[in-house]
């Protein structure tokens, strides 16, 4: 089976989804929907198709994992590099080109589609891979006696919920939905979303879009004490247009007098959720402390360590940090924004909340603080919900399957005509 | 923090507004009749757009029967964005305006019921003294100086700025009592008239600076 996938190279969705499936034997291929040059360094056994790409030096271990790179090579020039090192003289081509001719990636994938005549095409996420993957399907199709393969679209976080509600994506998103043949989710809100802005084409099961976790190896990072004596609580500090960390903020103000022996561990923190965490710490003598960038094996140490997670979002999908936290053990306080419906119970595994009412998150986090029993008991529910929905031996061979299925139905289709 | 020198009185470092300059950007119905609400849209290090914007979503009902129009200005891209799903969710009226020059904005303030600022640190906050000339009914969060120029309940209502529920209180007070907002606007001319006139201002600030050059200067170092 040979399948394309348009995708983000360098996201860590798109290597755990990609490696479900690297072993099966398949010809995989992946065009870079952001066309940055850059690799997730898990990926396996794949070709990888750039526009201009510079080789690194560690260039053989790629090829020891199965991952060929295609696209035109920047040359390694000595005399050159010592002024404009390759990446950058790679990223100066990507410019030139797109200033060229506009809509020159969009070209490529048209190109790729013809030559590599692939079984089935899947575009990871809408708004990039699915937009480009929709303008080479009507390049394609416009050609006389046009073909373009069943296409899978896979929905991430906010595609359709946030997106779907602007004037500006709502009809290329409609487009989409009317044009694949197969859509993916990770939560039945999005499905419904899907059906409603319509969605013609089957919907796949309802899994993890990351590829799902190693939940064995990821209790590693586990405290082993429970979550009621645990004094850590977790915040995303995104604060962007999806996130609002600062709401989030404001609620932890709000619940000072239970934050004593507490220590607030702010991840991914914006610039202005830095500010206010630093003048809230002056302000009110809170333990608020900015995580900075760090490996994702810190950060699940950290949510081994919570007794609670917040994660507050105007939209999310699944929200992975809250899955993270529920395979972990800190009690998730999380958003309604965040499509959590499917993975938690409101009130026994964690708490939903208004995004933009800190009211309603200081209730929650007040009933996180004081209830032991709660989070030590949606502790266990959460461990066992993930072990039974979130392990990737459990997603890989749904995922194969429906590959599988996918490809049959469309050489029944083909024998058909 | 420390200040051992002379504190200048206190003084709109604007410069003042020529308040004859502003007029022809008053609109003649009082204040009570106009129909925008007006909303500074800065969200970064301490504008708070995304709070107020809360806010009159949880106004929605008053905003809808009494034909309100929302108009942000100067919003950054996450308040474009919140501003359209805060008009999807709760199906009230909200215009984003480009970048605009200043006359633009004045306009907007003359035409304006109520002018919502909302941060968590500023000074005098410019665009309330513009609210004030030119009678819009400022909701204003209380982390301005704003105490210094408006008084609570009167001429202005003052808000916490990260408590969509404080400002929707204010604003919905601000939406409903007519009274209210067409008195302040007539005490906040008056003070402005008072306060603010550059002509008044410029005297007082170049008696400061004559003032200032002949005091005695401290010496840099004790004499022997």
């Amino acid at each position: 089976m040979r399948i394309l996938f348009v995708a983000m190279g360098r996201s860590p969705h798109t290597a755990g989804w990609l490696n479900l499936i690297a072993d099966q034997g398949w010809d995989l291929h992946l065009f870079s929907s952001m066309d940055n040059g850059v690799l997730h360094p898990t990926l396996r056994n794949l070709t990888f198709h750039h526009s201009f790409y510079v080789s690194p030096p560690d260039d053989p271990p790629w090829l020891a994992r199965g991952v060929v790179q295609r696209g035109v090579r920047v040359p390694v020039l000595p005399l050159i590099n010592r002024w404009l090192p390759p990446r950058r003289q790679a990223a100066a081509w990507r410019k030139t080109a797109q200033v060229l001719r506009k809509g020159y990636r969009i070209n490529q994938l048209t190109r790729l589609i013809q030559r590599l005549q692939p079984d089935l095409i899947h575009a990871l996420e809408f708004q990039h891979a699915g937009y480009m993957t929709l303008a080479a399907r009507e390049r394609l199709l416009q050609q006389p006696g046009g073909h373009f393969p069943p296409w899978i679209i896979t929905n991430w976080g906010h595609d359709i919920y946030l997106y779907g509600r602007l004037a500006e994506h709502r009809p290329r998103i409609q487009q989409i939905l009317a044009a694949c043949a197969y859509y993916d989710v990770e939560c039945t809100r999005d499905l419904d979303l899907g059906r409603e802005l319509g969605l013609r084409g089957q919907s796949w099961a309802v899994t993890l879009n990351n590829g799902g976790y190693d939940v064995q190896a990821l209790q590693g990072f586990r405290s082993p004490a429970p979550p009621s004596q645990r004094r850590l609580i977790v915040l995303k500090g995104v604060q962007n247009v999806y996130g609002r960390a600062l709401f989030a903020l404001r609620a932890l103000v709000m619940c000072r007098d239970l934050l004593q022996g507490y220590r607030v561990a702010i991840l991914s923190a914006d610039e202005p959720v830095a500010t206010a965490a630093e003048v809230l710490a002056s302000t009110h003598g809170l333990a608020l402390e900015v995580i900075p960038p760090s490996p994702q094996e810190d950060i699940w140490r950290l949510l081994g360590q919570a007794r609670v997670y917040i994660g507050n979002n105007l939209t999310d999908g699944a929200s992975l940090s809250s899955l993270e936290a529920m395979l972990l053990g800190a009690f998730p306080v999380q958003s309604r924004g965040a499509c959590t419906e499917d993975w938690l119970t409101d009130g026994q595994t964690g708490l939903r909340t208004e995004p933009e009412d800190p009211h309603s998150i200081a209730a929650a986090l007040r009933r996180a603080l004081t209830d032991d029993a709660l989070v030590d008991q949606a502790a266990a529910l959460n461990l066992a919900h993930g072990q039974a929905h979130f392990d990737r031996a459990h997603l890989r061979p749904i995922v194969v399957a429906q590959y599988q299925q996918a490809l049959e139905n469309s050489q029944q289709a083909t024998r058909t005509v | 923090m420390g200040l051992q020198g002379q504190a200048w009185p206190v003084l709109p470092n604007v410069g003042g507004f020529d308040l004859a300059q502003l007029a022809p950007f008053r609109a003649a119905q009082p204040t009570s009749q106009r129909k925008i609400i007006l909303l500074k849209g800065y969200q970064h290090l301490y504008g708070r757009a995304l709070f107020a914007l809360r806010a009159l979503v949880l106004c929605q009902q008053i905003i809808r029967e009494r034909g309100y129009e929302v108009v942000i200005y100067s919003a950054n891209p996450e308040v474009t964005i919140a501003a359209q799903l805060a008009a999807h969710e709760a199906n009230i009226p909200i215009r984003v305006i480009p970048h605009s020059p200043l006359e633009e904005i004045l306009r907007l303030h003359g035409q304006a019921r109520v002018y919502i600022g909302n941060s968590i640190s500023d000074a005098i906050s410019i665009s309330s003294l513009e609210a004030m000339c030119l009678g819009a009914f400022p909701v204003q969060s209380n982390t301005a100086c704003c105490d210094e120029w408006f008084e609570d309940g009167r001429t202005a209502l003052f808000t916490e700025p990260e408590d969509p529920h404080s400002i929707a209180a204010a604003l919905q007070r601000a939406l409903t009592d007519d009274a209210l907002v067409d008195q302040a606007a007539q005490l906040n001319l008056e003070v402005a008239r008072q306060r603010l006139d550059p002509q008044r201002l410029q005297a007082q600030v170049i008696d400061l600076y004559q003032q200032s050059a002949a005091r005695p200067r401290r010496p840099n170092h004790p004499g022997p």
